[in-house]
């Protein structure tokens, strides 16, 4: 795959809360944004905290609406508007084109970091073996000790809950990732594990979005930067 | 969730009470593997929704098409008694709130099983034992108890044996109505589990109705959420609960305690 090809073309997007139960107040977080994000390339989000980074990435990945706009994504081998899909199709995008490592783990009672790692990849229709076995060679390589593999990681520490979810997001070879904060609470050994898998992805044609506080790793895995100002307040 | 005829139709179906609107103006499609909730407080309507699509209450006006195995679709209330008896029986669960609503108290563990297999015409003594000893290793219920009857269960262990049940004539779709409340935390914990492997590896179609936003999160590729008999908001799961539009949804959301 050439840099050409886009994957993500965002166009014209408009984003408001509007909080019903608190006096209708309106927080316009974007409008009139523009985003085109091509294989192979990792556009960081840069801004502020509250510039509404994580709600650009959200409202990519269909978990939030868009007031405004389209975002097409291209899906086996047609343009998907998330803004507008169905639920279905939402979903079927997520499984086979767009993987989303999140701030923060949502565990899962009884459920064993292995199996959350290994999911992705089952809910494909692969091998449940292959899968665990996959899943192993990446807690592994981000160093979550065996021992841990079969437990729930509702008791990790946060930089160990943190590595099953990036674990479980580079499961499976998506052609789209985004990812937010993934480095947040790391050392500096498994931040750079991290950033190499960021960059074999990319290596490998995935067009990336990504937010990541920390410079180092925003220089070593970025191709472009993406600003994102706060709007003005509403009054 | 990629064939063209949805699994049941549901066509503005509505109910009232006399002069109270029990659920009005309802449509929604439920897609083959597809996972419903419902939410919403009490006396939403949520129940007698469920109600009306499991063919448990007829509906004042509206259609419910099911696409059944031999004919395609066909409108539940068109049917005759007895042909829409079968599908319950077969092609269909119900898995209630309370388990003793759904089991048979009188007969043990083993017959509550078994009997589902015979209604859909199994007669082999050890076919059906063994059947109902695979499907209660599934719920995690010891096989040793399959000459108990389930009055000496505990309730997390009676509503596992209720799934079991409704499971073993490998339905496609199941109606569940809260089918984790009234238990206790670390029991739900289990039975969510199970449940969501259940419904992963089966990929059966379902549709929940719950005041629980967690269980709904767990078990929900998509929410339909309820107030005053009225669907207010409904899309995929997640959006619904962290990009609630609706001020109702809002307010459900932001009323959720946090551990």
């Amino acid at each position: 795959m050439n840099s050409d090809t886009p994957m993500i073309i965002a166009e014209d997007l408009g984003k408001t809360f509007v909080l019903h139960n608190q006096g209708g107040q309106e927080i316009s977080v974007f409008e009139g944004l523009d985003l085109t994000v091509n294989a192979g390339e990792c556009v960081v989000l840069h801004g502020p905290s509250g510039a509404g980074k994580s709600t650009l990435m959200r409202a990519l990945y269909g978990n939030y609406l868009v007031g405004e706009g389209t975002i097409r994504v291209s899906h086996a081998g047609a343009w998907v508007d998330m803004s507008r899909a169905k639920p279905q199709k939402i979903l079927s995008v997520r499984k086979d084109t767009m993987g989303y490592v999140s701030q923060f783990l949502r565990a899962i009672p009884r459920v064993a970091a292995l199996d959350i790692v290994a999911e992705p990849l089952i809910v494909r229709g692969e091998d449940e073996t292959a899968a665990c076995e996959r899943a192993g060679e990446l807690l592994n390589r981000l160093r979550v000790p065996e021992k841990l593999w079969s437990l729930a990681p509702a008791t990790f520490s946060g930089g160990e809950q943190q590595r099953v979810n990036i674990a479980r997001g580079f499961i499976s070879d998506y052609p789209i990732l985004l990812l937010d904060e993934p480095t947040a609470s790391l050392d500096a050994q498994n931040r750079a594990t991290v950033t190499a898998m960021i960059q074999e992805a990319t290596g490998r044609g995935a067009a990336i979005v990504g937010i990541f506080h920390d410079e180092d790793v925003r220089n070593q895995v970025g191709t472009r930067l993406f600003e994102i100002k706060p709007m003005e307040k509403a009054a | 969730m990629s064939q063209d005829t949805p699994l049941l139709s549901v066509q503005n179906v509505g109910k009232d009470y006399g002069e109270t609107i029990g659920c009005t103006d309802v449509s929604f499609d439920l897609w083959p593997g597809e996972v419903l909730g419902i939410v919403g407080e009490s006396g939403s309507g949520k129940t007698t929704l469920l109600n009306c699509l499991s063919a448990q209450l007829e509906p004042s006006r509206g259609k419910v098409i099911y696409d059944t195995r031999a004919e395609g679709p066909r409108n539940i209330f068109e049917m005759t008694e007895s042909e829409r008896r079968l599908l319950m029986r077969t092609d269909w669960g119900l898995v209630r709130q309370n388990p003793r609503d759904g089991l048979r108290l009188g007969v043990s563990a083993g017959a509550n099983v078994g009997e589902r297999l015979m209604a859909v015409g199994a007669r082999h003594y050890g076919d059906i034992r063994q059947e109902a000893c695979d499907w209660l290793e599934k719920v995690e219920i010891d096989t040793g108890r399959i000459d108990h009857l389930p009055s000496t269960f505990s309730g997390g262990m009676q509503q596992r044996l209720q799934i079991a049940r409704n499971l073993v004539t490998n339905p496609r779709l199941v109606f569940m109505d809260e089918p984790t409340g009234g238990l206790d935390v670390s029991v739900q914990a289990r039975l969510l589990d199970l449940l969501r492997g259940l419904v992963t590896r089966l990929g059966l179609s379902a549709v929940v109705v719950t005041h629980d936003l967690a269980v709904a999160r767990l078990l929900a590729h998509r929410l339909m959420v309820m107030k005053g008999g009225h669907v207010v908001e409904q899309g995929l799961t997640d959006q619904v609960l962290d990009d609630p539009q609706h001020a109702y949804t809002q307010l459900l959301v932001s009323s959720i305690l946090q551990p």
